[in-house]
């Protein structure tokens, strides 16, 4: 019976791990959707949209 | 292109590699996606003290040709691992839009053994992708590269 408790805390511990893996990852994501070009990427999607547009 | 490249660093999507002419200038290229898939922006500037990046600068370290052979170099490496990407680029100002078709124009026996280089103009307010013509060096407002992909 310890032995099944030791087990279900050494299995909850590692799920808490990956949760909090699963966190970094989503930040890492937003960080690489940040662009240091902001002016350059808007004017690029205003002139895509704009070509998408016409072709409609 | 006769000069070697710069060799460079990436980070994801971010690439730096250092200019050694006058000074040692710290460069930046960045692929970033905007609302339409397939296509990226490419951002190249000077990786400020700050931290910041600035595209307007006229570094003029005297080593333009490397500089824009790493580059080129760069382009061909992030198409490698996103083949069917579109790249997208223009300048901060008409003038430095022109500079580009200048360069392009310079350089385009050496681009068009890698890329297909469409320009995008401007009439009555609509933006249309032409083939790049080298006699035409202003009226761009942006330029789009697609990587030949040799089979």
């Amino acid at each position: 019976m310890p032995l099944k408790k030791k087990n279900t805390g050494h299995r909850l511990s590692r799920k808490l791990k990956s949760k909090k893996e699963t966190v970094i990852v989503y930040k890492t994501t937003v960080a690489a959707e940040e662009t240091l070009f902001p002016g350059k990427v808007k004017k690029m999607n205003d002139i895509m949209s704009r070509m998408e547009k016409q072709s409609n | 292109m006769n000069q070697r490249p710069y060799p460079f660093t990436r980070f994801a999507d971010q690439y730096t590699f250092i200019s050694v002419g006058k000074r040692s200038i710290t460069k930046m290229v960045e692929f970033s996606t905007g609302m339409h898939n397939g296509i990226f922006n490419l951002g190249f500037g000077d990786l400020q003290p700050d931290g910041t990046i600035d595209d307007m600068a006229n570094s003029n370290n005297g080593d333009i040709i490397k500089v824009l052979s790493t580059v080129v170099e760069i382009i061909i490496d992030f198409t490698d691992t996103n083949s069917k990407s579109r790249i997208f680029f223009t300048g901060s100002t008409l003038s430095r839009i022109s500079l580009y078709s200048r360069i392009i124009k310079m350089y385009y026996p050496e681009f068009k053994k890698h890329f297909v280089i469409k320009g995008i103009v401007e009439n009555n307010g609509k933006f249309s992708e032409i083939d790049f013509d080298a006699d035409i060096l202003n009226g761009y407002v942006g330029f789009i590269v697609d990587k030949i992909n040799y089979i």
